[in-house]
Formats: structure tokens, sequence, C-alpha cells
């Protein structure tokens, strides 16, 4: 059958007999299309992926030199004051992270701190706010 | 000539075949950045992880240093009020624990595990953020000053902290803790108000002297 319309359109007029058949181009496009768009979609994923890694990689770091700064300060510091709410530092176009880290004092024993450090990407997408925990003591 | 129809059969589905090569070469290239992208993101999972049980064995250390900094200070109370010699014998806990003479390299008990097991058990069990947190302390080398394991000469003493998590992460940390006497006498009260510091132990008398009149 196949054989038939390959003859049949080489002998309605074609002067170039070697060229490519409609369905035969049509059944390839069909198959390709569809072949990459679930590429694309896993593409899609990928960058996504990586993305998020990039974001929580930066976090990790904002966060852990946030935390041995808190570290180095004196026990007694105005940043390691226990307050009702975080202490918050916005996210700015050099570091799009917002930095927030809460202070219990007396934990787990008097003279020591218990710091929680929490960093949030600006970039709402598929952002992950990551958290890093220490003690101080006295 | 050749008759067309004989080229045609040659080639027939090429089309097909170059579609199929194409994607299987755009599916190689699409996997493998799929197959980076998770490397990745674990990569950076780790990281944070590594990160948590770092702090977290530095938050077991300085839980230790304070909980050991009070019973220091409150055993050795006779030794600093005379500015003698201080020593972390009282860390020991006694005899129960086998503290180690002088480095993991020793290992009493063959468990191979070093002084992680040998130390006195200071703080067991605490927890940070879901990771647990452990600390030992033992007794450095001391045979130079004629201490053994348990009769501490030099007034040092490690400490270990070690945080684990699920999956096998941890992070350990190991510190050479110093208490020291300074040979002054140690007193930080008075014994009556305005009265400076002064010998006696014991001050009871709290109030200053306002009524001059019973000395007479």
């Amino acid at each position: 059958m196949k054989r038939d319309l390959v003859e049949r359109t080489a002998a309605v007029g074609a002067t170039y007999p070697n060229g490519f058949t409609l369905l035969e181009v049509l059944a390839a496009m069909v198959i390709f299309s569809m072949g990459i768009l679930a590429l694309a979609g896993l593409q899609i994923t990928t960058i996504n992926g990586n993305a998020r890694a990039r974001m929580q990689t930066e976090a990790t770091a904002i966060g852990v030199r946030t935390l041995e700064r808190l570290r180095s300060l004196p026990f007694d510091h105005d940043d390691l004051l226990p307050t009702a709410d975080p202490h918050w530092l916005p996210a700015s176009a050099s570091r799009p992270y917002t930095v927030g880290w809460t202070v219990t004092d007396a934990t787990p024993l008097s003279g020591t701190k218990r710091v929680r450090v929490t960093v949030t990407p600006a970039n709402t997408v598929n952002a992950r706010m990551i958290t890093i925990s220490s003690i101080l003591a006295e | 000539m050749k008759n067309p129809t004989d080229v045609m059969r040659g080639e027939q589905g090429s089309v097909l075949v170059v579609t199929v090569m194409v994607l299987a070469l755009l599916s190689i290239v699409v996997f493998s950045a799929a197959r980076t992208s998770t490397t990745e993101v674990q990569i950076a999972g780790n990281d944070l992880q590594q990160q948590k049980y770092f702090f977290t064995a530095e938050a077991g250390i300085h839980h230790a240093i304070r909980l050991l900094e009070e019973q220091f200070c409150a055993a050795n109370t006779i030794p600093m009020r005379f500015g003698a010699r201080v020593n972390w014998n009282f860390a020991f806990l006694g005899g129960d624990q086998k503290a180690d003479t002088s480095d993991d390299a020793v290992d009493r008990n063959g468990d191979e595990m070093g002084c992680l097991t040998e130390g006195a058990v200071w703080i067991e069990n605490d927890r940070i953020d879901g990771i647990g947190y452990r600390v030992t302390l033992w007794n450095n080398d001391d045979s130079a000053l004629g201490g053994v394991f348990d009769d501490d000469r030099d007034g040092l003493v490690w400490i270990r902290s070690d945080a684990t998590g699920p999956k096998g992460g941890g992070a350990s940390i190991r510190v050479l803790l110093q208490g020291e006497s300074k040979g002054q006498v140690f007193s930080d009260y008075t014994a009556q108000s305005g009265g400076g510091a002064g010998p006696n132990t014991v001050a009871n008398d709290v109030n200053p002297i306002v009524d001059f009149d019973r000395q007479f």
C-alpha cells in the first residue's frame, strides 16, 4: 500500500523522484514533536532543579556566615538579645535572601542561648527556607 | 537508467529513521542534564545537612562548657579558695566510665571506637532541630605528671561532641579544655557590706553597720 502511494506520487508528476511523501513527513513530525515535548518537560524540571540547588547552596552559605558572625559576637550583644520577633535582615539587590534569626535565652541551661537562623530566598518560585541552629555559651 | 521507484524503495522511511536518531541524541543530552541536576540538588542538600551537623556539634561543645563550668567551680571551691591546684577529677564520673589515659589511640575495651564510648558521658540524646548530640569527656595524657586516666594533674581534659542524624550523617568536634587557678585567693563576696574581701568563708552579716552604740 505504501509502495502504491509512493509510485502514485512519483507518477503524478514529480520531476524529482527522490523526495519525501507527505504521509511520511507527517508521521515523523508527530513522533518528533511528541518526543520534543517530553524532553522539553524534562528540561524544565532540570532547570527548576538547578535553580533550587543554587538557591539552597547560596542560602546555606549565607546562613553559615550569619551564624558564624553571631557566634563571634559578645554574649550580650544587641543582635543576640532574645526578642519576641526574630531579628531581621531584609533582602537586597546584592543578597536576594531574607535572613532572620531567633534567640532563645537560657536554653538548654542558664548562661546559654539557642540561636536559630533562617534564610529565605526572595524569589518565591521554588524557594525553600533553610534553617541552621546552634547553642552559644556565655 | 535506474527506475525512479527503485531509488525510492531504497530510501523509504528515511525521515522516520533520521527523526528517531535526532530524538535519541537529544534524549542523551537532556537525560545527562537531568542527572547532573539531580546530583546538584543532592550536593546542595548534603551541604546544608553537613553544616547543620557541624553547628549541632559546636552547640554540644558550648553546652558542655557551660555545664562543666559551673560544676568545675563547685567541685574546686576549696582548691580555688586557697589558690591550690585545680583538677577535673569530678568530671570523670567515678570508675564506672573508663576514661581513656590519653588519646583515642588507646582502645581499652577493644570496641575500636576510641574515646567515643570510653569517656565519661556528660550529655546524651540532647537535640537541636532533630539532630542529636552527645558529649563525652576524658583525661588527656598526664603520665608525665604521675596522673592516670581518672586523676587529672594538669587541669586539661578532652571533650568531644558528636552530632548524629539519620542516614549515618554526622560531625564531631574535639576540644582540649583547660581549668586553672591563677594562684590567687578566690573570693567574690564581702563579709559585711563595705568590709571588702575577707578570708572568712561565711558571710552572715550582709547589712552595713549603722548602729555603733553596741560597740561601746
